[in-house]
């Protein structure tokens, strides 16, 4: 067994993904002080530049180069990556735990046989004990496992738990490769990657967002939420499930799957902070958060923080401001 | 189309989760449980494909007995056949041996789709989708907004939520496994009177999970609970602001006025 870990790289629209970034800076770290050596891989079709970014941040780069990698798709990148685990022999393989690694990172750890931990927020190893920490309840518990001794591990980590610094490790040391892909049996054809939609609204352009969650309970209340938006001059931003209630427009989610906010202030109303959301905003500069649960892990993030019923702490607060306007 | 659903049962925690006195397990016993969110979605889509294109929905979950309840919501919902996996109550079953022993009992029936949640509430791990779709030996997509039959090609059309509002569109042939977002469609309502209906009458296939796992080799857990520790502000930077309403606006404003972000 090599003392190696293996960051697999992400990329989309030809930029190399932030969670990349993250995972050489922080898992290059963890390395460091484990006395093992970070290597990458990247896997795409004309990406000669993204390769040469990425190269310095570890201490190998693999690049696999086939025209059938250019988009992602979990069948390509698990028959590219197969031979690539077999030879390069890392004790550990990491990715982000974003839609590719949710989706690839399942399939390929049980393709190579090995245990999987998903949506780890640190890793350790016990002598030779994998140690990871998970959330469980959206982030109301802590949860420290053992791993079962596997020949080698497969990790996602979830974004943002390191800054993506742009470290220098290596010497641009890259291997490039063509996969052997036996496309004829390929049970998953890529059709396209559709670009974001125009938008009407862009949330991320304003220094105040009023990001609503599913603690407001019902569309009526929406309306003291618009109202200290208005009063602030912000934007009213939310949650998936209000989005999924069809209460907002979809442009305005902030969170994973929708926008990331950096305002300079960012007032959190009944959200309760689980990191599909906290993932979008939690850069942003000055946060507030307003719950009626005091454990809600939206305060663990929070400058600011009030617990109580919405209905009756935004008016207050926009009464408040509106008095000096 | 046959397709096949699996639904999970998560408790819903309002207050603090009691961590038990091994520090290991979560006593839940006071807790509510519900279907777990995204499988309402997985459910609900399946229920939509059989009614458009024909064919039936199945679900099946592994749980304690009281799983069965999800179970009793899907057959409510429009599913014709039930399966409950019934495991030992309060006992840890990590994600790998619940998709091994799922794909036991898939395995032994035929299908075109299976559909789960993208992850459950409880541990939010999104895992045992693409984990049963290798086991199954079948293509899988995750995060799916939108799915359409191809029946001439004997495939779906499916979109895939990426971040910040990207999609994926792929083809897969079938069978295949697909795990589901939320907000693709909007889960139907259930009356209470319905359930009832359904609980007095409805048929639910019964299999021990012990008997499953002694069918093959395996499978091993691959992780043990050390520790679960309940949420604590770490070092928090959080400034907690009480009073009345009032108050707490006043002093809000101050404090944001002085940051200058007001």
């Amino acid at each position: 067994m090599e003392n190696k870990i293996l960051v697999i790289a992400e990329h989309r629209a030809q930029e190399i993904r932030e969670v990349t970034w993250e995972l050489v800076s922080g898992v290059g770290k963890l390395a460091e002080d484990l006395s093992m050596e970070l290597e990458g891989v990247i896997l795409g079709h004309n990406c000669e530049e993204l390769v040469e970014d990425l190269a310095e941040s570890v201490i190998k780069l693999y690049h696999v180069e086939d025209e059938d990698l250019a988009f992602y798709t979990w069948e390509s990148y698990l028959h590219a990556l197969m031979p690539l685990i077999e030879e390069v022999n890392p004790l550990m393989v990491v990715m982000g735990h974003t839609t590719m690694g949710m989706d690839l990172g399942p399939r390929l750890a049980a393709a190579m046989n090995s245990p999987y931990m998903p949506d780890c927020i640190n890793f350790t190893f016990d002598g030779d004990d994998l140690i990871v920490t998970r959330e469980l309840f959206g982030g109301k518990l802590k949860s420290e496992l053992k791993v079962a001794k596997g020949e080698r591990y497969c990790v996602t980590l979830r974004p943002g738990i390191f800054d993506p610094e742009k470290v220098k490790r290596g010497g641009k040391d890259i291997e490039k490769t063509t996969p052997q892909l036996d496309k004829e049996s390929f049970v998953t054809q890529f059709l396209g990657l559709l670009e974001p939609p125009e938008e009407g609204v862009d949330i991320t352009k304003s220094d105040i967002v009023i990001g609503v969650g599913r603690g407001i309970g019902d569309r009526d209340k929406l309306k003291v939420v618009e109202e200290l938006a208005e009063v602030t001059g912000g934007v009213l931003a939310a949650t998936r499930p209000v989005i999924d209630s069809g209460w907002l427009p979809k442009e305005r989610q902030v969170g994973q799957s929708g926008k990331t906010v950096k305002p300079e202030l960012y007032i959190a109303c009944g959200i309760s902070g689980a990191s599909q959301h906290t993932i979008g905003m939690k850069k942003s500069g000055t946060i507030v958060a307003i719950n009626n649960d005091p454990r809600a892990p939206i305060f663990n993030i929070a400058h600011y923080g009030i617990v109580g019923d919405l209905v009756e702490i935004l008016p207050a607060i926009t009464s408040r401001i509106r008095s000096v306007r | 189309m046959e397709i096949i659903v699996c639904l999970r049962q998560t408790a819903i925690i309002k207050e603090e989760p009691k961590v038990q006195s091994d520090g290991k397990t979560l006593d839940l016993s006071g807790f509510n449980r519900h279907l777990n969110e995204w499988d309402a979605y997985a459910l609900e889509e399946a229920l939509l494909l059989a009614q458009k294109y024909g064919g039936d929905a199945s679900v099946i979950s592994l749980g304690p007995g009281e799983a069965q309840e999800v179970l009793f919501y899907g057959l409510a919902a429009g599913a014709k056949r039930a399966i409950h996996i019934l495991t030992p109550d309060q006992q840890h079953i990590d994600n790998w041996t619940i998709a091994n022993v799922l794909a036991r009992v898939i395995k032994k029936g035929s299908f075109d789709l299976v559909m789960t949640g993208v992850q459950a509430e409880d541990d939010g791990c999104a895992e045992i989708g693409a984990t049963l779709a290798h086991l199954l030996g079948i293509p899988h997509a995750s995060l799916v907004m939108r799915v359409e039959y191809e029946q001439g090609q004997n495939a779906v059309k499916v979109d895939r939520e990426l971040e910040a509002g990207y999609v994926d569109s792929l083809r897969l042939t079938l069978p295949a496994l697909l795990t589901i977002q939320t907000g693709i469609s909007q889960p139907r309502y259930i009356s209470s009177m319905r359930l009832r209906r359904f609980k007095k009458s409805a048929t639910i296939t019964k299999v021990s999970f012990e008997d499953i796992v002694s069918e093959g080799e395996g499978p091993s857990p691959r992780e043990e609970v050390l520790g679960l520790y309940p949420y604590q502000p770490e070092a928090s930077q959080v400034e907690v602001l009480e009073g009345s309403p009032e108050a707490m606006a006043d002093q809000l404003f101050e404090r944001l006025q002085s940051k200058g972000v007001l």
